[in-house]
Formats: structure tokens, C-alpha cells, sequence
């Protein structure tokens, strides 16, 4: 009871003082603090300094979120027995990359695809929605 | 670039203009990005909808599929950090630069660039890839009261988590004075890179001269870094007067067994 009655006592203290500084002017404030001989370079350097830390690291949240949506999205890798063929895959993957506009394949240091990379593509492909595997024969 | 001066204060102040900066940096800036560290290459490629994964790959080092405002990146996980990095870094920039334009696009079977626009788009790449990794806004006030040897370049390696090459170029590119970087195997120069200031009448020689520490790490296959050493300058370039100079040289054998010199041209 009692701490509940301090906690609005505090409240209503801060309130006040918000609004006491809400009501002094720029110029006021900048007299006091020239009146308490406070290096005014210094404060505005060190506010400057905060600022930027602090929108800096909301910035950067940005990609820890981004982090965790992907690794809480289900694994989407195909199972081995739901796989088609080795020859059907290759055969799935060319196609679909004839017929669908949308999609686009880049290599980097790369001389020929082995059957383990045709596998994963073509597990790329189905995660993404471009290869519904119920739509070939197994 | 224009540079503001770093306020030093209880904590320290970066000031830069965006507009000032490539796009690479520009990316990493605007992701609050003020420390080496804080370069998450994964997270960045996940905002922007590219899902990545380290497996195995037998035919390419790293693999973008795209469809839509949706990609995998696979990048192998054979190779060593760095090229992870790097490769991570390269198709990171196909999927940011290049996916409305389309020209990364190579659905064949045929998967190498094979003209000189798919070459431009590498190279465009590889630059935008290499300021991911060590962009200029955090090297240079990194390298300020630094020397350019390899022994700082092993230091931003490992400060930027970046391969050794890699911070060795870097540091020669943002070199003020006369220096160059050399990669030699045992039979000839691989390649070599330049400071803006190295004179362009001096050519690195092509095979490296027995009486260089170099040589005998190519040769007799020593590892670890030698210590940084002055000798004739003629040991290392060719052109006007050459013989008349000393360079400070340290040298490093690269896991590929190619040695790499830094070449300091003294006066």
C-alpha cells in the first residue's frame, strides 16, 4: 500500500518536473547551464554521441529479428525418398528454369555441378515454391 | 570520400555522409554497423530475404537461386572461413545489385562468366563483396597510425575476420606511400597489387630471386611470417635505376603453397 502510494507520489513528481521543463525555454535552459559553468561543447558531444549509439542499435536489431524469423522457419529440405530420379531431376530443374521468368541461378568459382549440387538445388527449388514435387512422378 | 574529424569524447563519435560513401558501405551504415564485429553477413542477407546455407557444394564455391523477393544462398562448407566469407560477401551482392536487372542470371548448365558483360557484373561483385568485409569507412580509421606491413594486415585479417589476401590488397589500396603486394609460386608472379603512389616504371619481377626469404619459403616450404627485411630492390622490380634502391620486404606462404610479399620501396 504503502510502496503503491510512493510509486504515484513519484509519478506525479516526475510529471511536474516534465512539465516545469517542457515550459522553460531553449534560452532559459541554456542560461542555467552556462550559470552552473557546465562546458556546454562537452554536453552537446557526449548527447550527440548517445543519440547516434542509440539509433545505431536499433539499426542493428533490424538484422538480429531478421536472424531469428529465418532460423524459426520450418527446415524445408525434401526428404531422400521424395526425391525423383537423378536423371528426372536434372531433367525438372532445366525445365524449370525454361518456364518460370522468376527465377535466376548465379555460381561463384564454378566449373560443373556434381549430382550433390543438382540434389540441393533441386531442394532449394521445391523450398521456394518453384518445384512442387507432387506435380512429377516418382 | 570526405572524412569529419572523430570526436573524441567518454565514448566515440562516427560522422559520416552517406552520400559520400559506396553502396556497399552505404548498406552497412545504414544497418548501424560502427564496429568490424558487428558485420553479421547472415542477418544482412536475411533482411533482405535471402535465406543462407553452409553445405557441402562439389562443383562451385557458393550458389544463389532466386525467385522472386526470395533467394538461397548456399555456400560451400569446405572451404576455410575467409572464402566462406568472401563468397557469402559476392553473392550477397549479385542478389542486392544485380536481381532487377537480372544479369547474374545463368540458368544454364555452363556456369562461369562466359563474356565480358558477365565478367563486368563479377568483377562489380567482387568489389562490392570486398566492401561488405573491409569497408573503407572502418578500415581507415582502423589503419590510422599503422604501419603497411603484413603483420598489421594479419592483425585487420583477424580484426575484420577476413582473409589474410584479402586485408593484405586492402591495406596496399589505402597505402599512402610507394608500396606493392606480390604473390609469387614457384615458377612465376601470380599477381600483384599496387599503391597509388608505387612507381609505374618499376615492374615486379616475374620469378622470385634465390636470395630472398621468399624463395626459400617457396622453395623450401618454411611457413609462419619472416620478419620485415631491407635488400636490394633489384631482388624485386625491374625498371629505371632500380639497382640504386632498397625495399623493406616481409613475406608469408599462403595455404595454397604461393608466397606473398609486401614490398616497402625505400628511398
Amino acid at each position: 500500500m504503502n510502496s503503491s502510494k510512493t510509486r504515484s507520489e513519484l509519478a506525479a513528481l516526475r510529471e511536474a518536473a516534465l512539465d516545469d521543463l517542457m515550459a522553460t525555454t531553449d534560452e532559459q535552459l541554456l542560461q542555467e547551464a552556462i550559470d552552473e559553468g557546465k562546458d556546454l561543447d562537452a554536453v552537446a558531444a557526449l548527447v550527440g554521441t548517445v543519440m547516434q549509439e542509440s539509433a545505431a542499435a536499433a539499426l542493428r536489431h533490424r538484422m538480429v529479428l531478421a536472424k531469428e524469423r529465418m532460423q524459426s522457419r520450418p527446415s524445408t529440405r525434401s526428404p531422400l525418398a521424395a526425391r525423383p530420379p537423378m536423371e528426372k531431376i536434372k531433367q525438372i530443374v532445366q525445365d524449370i528454369f525454361q518456364a518460370d521468368r522468376d527465377l535466376g541461378l548465379a555460381f561463384r568459382g564454378g566449373k560443373k555441378q556434381t549430382d550433390d549440387d543438382w540434389l540441393s538445388l533441386y531442394d532449394d527449388l521445391v523450398a521456394m515454391g518453384a518445384i512442387k514435387p507432387d506435380d512429377h512422378d516418382h | 570520400m570526405t572524412w569529419w574529424p572523430w570526436e573524441q569524447s567518454s565514448q566515440t563519435t562516427m560522422i559520416i555522409d552517406p552520400q559520400q560513401i559506396s553502396p556497399a558501405e552505404r548498406l552497412l551504415w545504414n544497418y548501424g554497423i560502427t564496429k568490424p564485429t558487428q558485420i553479421d553477413l547472415d542477418a544482412i542477407a536475411n533482411d533482405n530475404g535471402a535465406e543462407v546455407k553452409y553445405r557441402p557444394l562439389g562443383g562451385c564455391e557458393a550458389r544463389l537461386v532466386a525467385r522472386g523477393d526470395n533467394a538461397i544462398i548456399s555456400v560451400s562448407s569446405n572451404s576455410n572461413d575467409g572464402r566462406q566469407r568472401f563468397s557469402l560477401a559476392h553473392e550477397l551482392a549479385h542478389w542486392i545489385c544485380d536481381r532487377k536487372t537480372g544479369s547474374f542470371l545463368c540458368a544454364k548448365e555452363d556456369i562461369g562468366p562466359q563474356n565480358s558483360e558477365a565478367k563486368s557484373v563479377e568483377a562489380h561483385a567482387n568489389g562490392y563483396a570486398s566492401q561488405l568485409i573491409l569497408p573503407t569507412y572502418l578500415v581507415d580509421p582502423w589503419l590510422q597510425g599503422r604501419k603497411i606491413t603484413l603483420e598489421v594486415a594479419a592483425l585487420l585479417h583477424k580484426e575484420f575476420n577476413a582473409s589474410l589476401t584479402a586485408a593484405a590488397i586492402k591495406l596496399v589500396k589505402r597505402a599512402t606511400g610507394p608500396v606493392c603486394l606480390a604473390c609469387h609460386s614457384q615458377s612465376k608472379l601470380a599477381w600483384h597489387q599496387r599503391s597509388r603512389s608505387f612507381p609505374f616504371e618499376f615492374y615486379v619481377l616475374s620469378e622470385l630471386h634465390h636470395d630472398t626469404d621468399a624463395f626459400g619459403m617457396a622453395f623450401g616450404g618454411g611457413s609462419g611470417m619472416t620478419r620485415p627485411k631491407t635488400e636490394p630492390a633489384n631482388r624485386w622490380v625491374s625498371g629505371r635505376e632500380a639497382y640504386r634502391l632498397d625495399v623493406t620486404t616481409q613475406s608469408v606462404r599462403l595455404p595454397d603453397s604461393t608466397v606473398l610479399t609486401m614490398i616497402s620501396l625505400g628511398r
